[in-house]
């Protein structure tokens, strides 16, 4: 269901598809992920919830910077996702 | 300070929904100087969310509504300077006009002030989830997040969907979703939609939104998607995410439902956090929401701000489009059309019946087991705030806060904020007034500022 | 005259009502609080939870603060975990040698009145608070300092105090006191009728002005605006109360202008709270970015680690100021059965448990802790 230019990003060290427009979160949903963090407390799975910017579940590091909004932030060829889930796992 | 490059412009639109772009394209028609400020990469806002590859793609204009609206106004944006990726934290009222700080940038976050003769905020509104058991397990999301995910990137939020809550955007929704290839597997409504039957005077003038939604109930039964009307989400159940959904009568009969996404909207909650910090006049419509008071031109009762869109009541995108053509209009001294006007009380009427069929009672304040966590940020449970109030003689919202926590973590009490006033009330018996409320919707950062950017606000900075 | 008739009423439902209320009650009084709105809902609610000794001159606010901070921690033993108290210990740090000089006088100071204040240099400074900017070059070490989550702990007091038997009555606006053929209080009135007394308690904070005027005993007690800013959770930060060197001065300055030193701590929730501010703007509640900004830019200057970590709140609070610094507690022989406990300026937090001890001593007729002389309410008037 999706056209244009396919290009490649990176999550959590390993590639993923991205297309123009698209969000973090598209990417990570695109490749499966339903969560991609813990909570401080109860250590807690989360992923996408309000998906439009309000509700700042679904965290991710962008480039080296931590709590950037999935949903919201585009990706780029080349952009480097890392989330906190892969970090533990890697 | 030598590099905050301020700039002075006569009007700053934050959002670029459908309220946002009409007042933008408005305000520049009648020649002035705009800035149209939006959060994420792409104007058009929820309604009109798209993935760029496909402005002209067939199956893209299925997934939308007024689209040619949307690329009339986009003709006419050319004479805006349209910002995307702009993330607004700070409106402050200046001795003349307004000072806007934003940051640019999801990544980036880098400061820009905007000084404005007058700011239109059209910031629009998102899910409203009344808590229930399960609802923090990845895959149940808002449905209007969920739609901007498949709008913006064609991406489904899952392949099995069920959907819940109330209002007609469940089946806005459920509609893209089968039109995209995805199976829904049933759509509760909590209200009674026949129930529009009995305000009949409401939708006259507004035959194209009974078609439109006699179309999408039909397109779920091409697709035998069952549409529950009376029924409400029990349960969404999993270990790690959503696996299965329960859905429930009045009566109590349930039913379920294997699933890997739940989208729910129990209404919206209209992001008032800008606005409060020039404290307008507010009022609580009929949905429960707080909402900004305007007048016939979209004015608040700070003058030079003024408000559009869902802010000032949730009414949907039509309204919502006209108002942002009255606030432009008016910002630029230019005569409003009056049948725009009538239509606008036409819109607002259908609004108020809307908001009265499609209402979430309070019974999951009651219902909510204590273990379940209503703030989602600070992961602070349903018992907590319940003991708050019985043990601490918490009876407010603020009061919750400050001795639980919930609302205190990094989204400052979005999600939580009206769930929270709501359980407090059904525990303590008060009423929550007004003030309850704008406590709850006010916060100052709108979002979360890195120390560095605040720092340059000081004036006489450098000394520490 | 109401059915129910309370040996007290307290007015106002922050950390000092509450350690009155708990006091009073605890010593078999009947108790009735009452308070304009919820509970906690005036400086309290706004305020970092100081229980300071390090801010404190020698003379009668430190003896106060000194008697608190025992009570404090006897205070720990009936207060859950949650209330988050905590002898963590606060350091005054210096960017100069003279700002550390300044500093390490003050300390000899104060040692002499019972504070234990270890002057520490930079190596141990480092240990102590290993992201400090490395221009910090000494400071002194209080480690009678504590924190505590001020909301929490009046809370629970409060409900401690209704264990007691004490009632509590929010949403409850005093509009007067009814006065009996001797002149003394008989009985308070409200905007919910009035509430039988024989003593009331002014301990309405930065509103104790307003309270005192309706009693009949004025004190000057007006607002002192802080802003504080609160970081999104960190990994530990930083370790102890951080204060720059000036923040003790400014505590102590008459200034009506603004100022700012940096106080810098981190919660239990992993958030760090910067302050402070001072500034008399009357109650409003307008943001300034002004002092925003300075708070944020002192705090960077002290931990150029949280340049990035972003404040997902700002709060503002009106800290209750009497013209001398000092706070007005004890009986106001103007008017028989008043009792003030108010002006506690930034310090309430920490002078609560202090206050609730002289307050009951002056309602049972018991002989004072610590002489009340400095604390008068009737000070004023011989300035006057």
């Amino acid at each position: 269901m999706r056209k244009g230019d396919a290009f490649a990003v990176r999550v959590d060290g390993a590639e993923a598809t991205a297309y123009a427009g698209d969000t973090v979160a598209a990417v990570l949903v695109r490749a499966g992920r339903v969560s991609w963090r813990r909570t401080r407390v109860g250590d807690r799975p989360r992923g996408l919830f309000c998906g439009i910017g309000a509700c700042q579940d679904c965290l991710v590091t962008v480039d080296g910077v931590d709590g950037v909004r999935a949903c919201l932030a585009p990706v780029a060829p080349g952009t480097a996702v890392t989330t906190s889930d892969g970090a533990d796992r890697g | 300070m030598a590099d905050a490059q301020r700039e002075q412009v006569d009007v700053v639109v934050v959002g670029a929904g459908p309220s946002g772009l009409a007042a933008a394209v408005e305000a520049a028609a009648g020649g002035l100087r705009v800035v149209l400020l939006e959060q994420s990469a792409r104007v058009g806002g929820a309604y009109w969310r798209h993935s760029p590859d496909h402005l002209d793609d067939l199956a893209e204009v299925r997934l939308h509504h007024d689209w040619t609206t949307f690329r009339r106004l986009l003709a006419r944006l050319r004479a805006v300077d349209v910002r995307t990726e702009h993330t607004v934290w700070g409106l402050e009222r200046l001795e003349l006009g307004f000072r806007v700080r934003a940051l640019r940038g999801e990544v980036e976050r880098a400061p820009v002030v905007l000084d404005a003769t007058s700011v239109v905020v059209a910031t629009g509104t998102h899910d409203r989830v009344a808590p229930f058991p399960g609802w923090t397990l990845p895959g149940v999301m808002g449905a209007g997040g969920g739609q901007a995910l498949l709008k913006g990137s064609l991406v489904a939020p899952g392949s099995r969907v069920a959907l819940a809550g109330t209002g007609p955007l469940l089946l806005v929704v459920a509609d893209g979703l089968l039109r995209s290839g995805v199976e829904v597997v049933a759509v509760a409504e909590s209200g009674h939609p026949t129930a529009y039957g009995l305000h009949p005077s409401s939708w006259s003038g507004l035959a194209s939104r009974t078609q439109e939604a006699a179309a999408y109930v039909a397109t779920l039964a091409q697709h035998r998607v069952p549409y529950l009307a009376g029924r409400t989400i029990r349960a969404a159940h999993g270990a790690d995410r959503v696996e299965r959904v329960t859905f429930a009568t009045r009566r109590g009969r349930t039913r379920e439902y294997d699933v890997d996404a739940l989208l729910v909207s129990h209404g919206f909650t209209p992001q008032l956090e800008l606005l409060l910090q020039v404290e307008p006049e507010t009022r609580v419509d009929g949905d429960g929401s707080l909402v900004v008071v305007v007048d016939d031109r979209q004015r608040t009762s700070v003058p030079g701000v003024l408000a559009t869109g869902e802010v000032t009541g949730v009414g949907g995108a039509s309204l919502a489009i006209l108002e942002g053509y009255v606030a432009g209009r008016a910002l630029s001294d230019r005569a409003v059309d009056p049948a725009v006007l009538r239509r606008i009380d036409v819109h607002r009427r259908f609004a108020r019946t809307m908001h009265a069929v499609h209402v979430t009672r309070d019974t999951w304040a009651r219902d909510l087991p204590d273990d379940e966590l209503v703030c989602r940020c600070e992961e602070v449970t349903a018992g907590a705030v319940r003991a708050a109030c019985r043990e601490l003689g918490v009876d407010d919202v603020r009061g919750a806060k400050l001795m639980t926590r919930a609302g205190m973590g990094l989204c400052q009490g979005r999600m939580c904020g009206r769930a929270v006033t709501d359980l407090v009330a059904v525990t303590t018996g008060r009423e929550p007034d007004r003030a309850d409320a704008v406590r709850a919707a006010g916060r100052l950062p709108a979002v979360p500022v890195p120390l560095s950017a605040l720092a340059r606000e000081a004036r006489t900075g450098g000394d520490a | 005259m109401s059915a129910t008739a309370y040996d007290v009423v307290v007015v106002g439902a922050g950390i000092v009502g509450a350690s009155c209320a708990h006091r009073l009650a605890e010593a078999g009084l009947s108790v009735c609080v009452v308070d304009r709105g919820p509970v906690v809902s005036g400086t309290t609610g706004a305020g970092e939870g100081n229980i300071l000794v390090s801010d404190k001159q020698a003379g009668p606010e430190l003896d106060l603060a000194l008697l608190s901070v025992r009570l404090w921690h006897e205070l720990a033993d009936i207060l859950p975990r949650a209330v988050e108290l905590e002898a963590k210990g606060g350091i005054i740090v210096s960017s100069s040698a003279a700002g550390l000089a300044a500093v390490v006088a003050a300390a000899d100071r104060q040692r002499a009145h019972g504070i234990v204040a270890d002057v520490v240099g930079p190596d141990r400074l480092a240990e102590l608070e290993p992201h400090l900017a490395h221009d910090v070059v000494g400071g002194v070490s209080y480690p009678q300092d504590m924190q505590v989550q001020p909301m929490l702990a009046a809370a629970h007091l409060l409900r401690i105090a209704r264990g007691h038997g004490a009632v509590v009555r929010p949403h409850t606006r005093m509009v007067g006191v009814d006065l009996g053929a001797d002149g003394s209080i008989r009985a308070v009135r409200t905007d919910g009728g009035p509430i039988g007394c024989r003593w009331v308690v002014n301990a309405a904070g930065t509103w104790g002005g307003e309270v005192a005027t309706l009693a009949g005993g004025p004190v000057p007690v007006l607002p002192r605006r802080g802003f504080i800013l609160v970081t999104e959770p960190l990994p530990a930060t930083v370790h102890h109360k951080v204060y720059g060197a000036d923040y003790v001065a400014n505590v102590a300055s008459d200034s009506a202008g603004l100022e700012t030193s940096p106080v810098i701590e981190s919660t239990r929730a992993g958030t760090v709270l910067i302050g402070a501010s001072r500034e008399r703007v009357g109650f409003d509640r307008t943001p300034s970015y002004d002092v925003l900004g300075r708070l944020a830019a002192q705090a960077i200057a002290l931990f150029p680690v949280l340049a990035g970590a972003r404040v997902q709140r700002t709060y503002r609070g009106f800290r209750p100021y009497c013209p001398d610094h000092l706070p007005v507690i004890g009986a106001d022989p103007r008017v028989d059965g008043l009792v003030h406990a108010c002006g506690h300026e930034g310090a309430g937090i920490g002078l609560a448990p202090a206050t609730a001890v002289l307050v009951t001593e002056t309602v049972t007729g018991a002989v004072p802790s610590m002489p009340v002389d400095a604390f008068s309410p009737l000070r004023f008037e011989a300035a006057a």
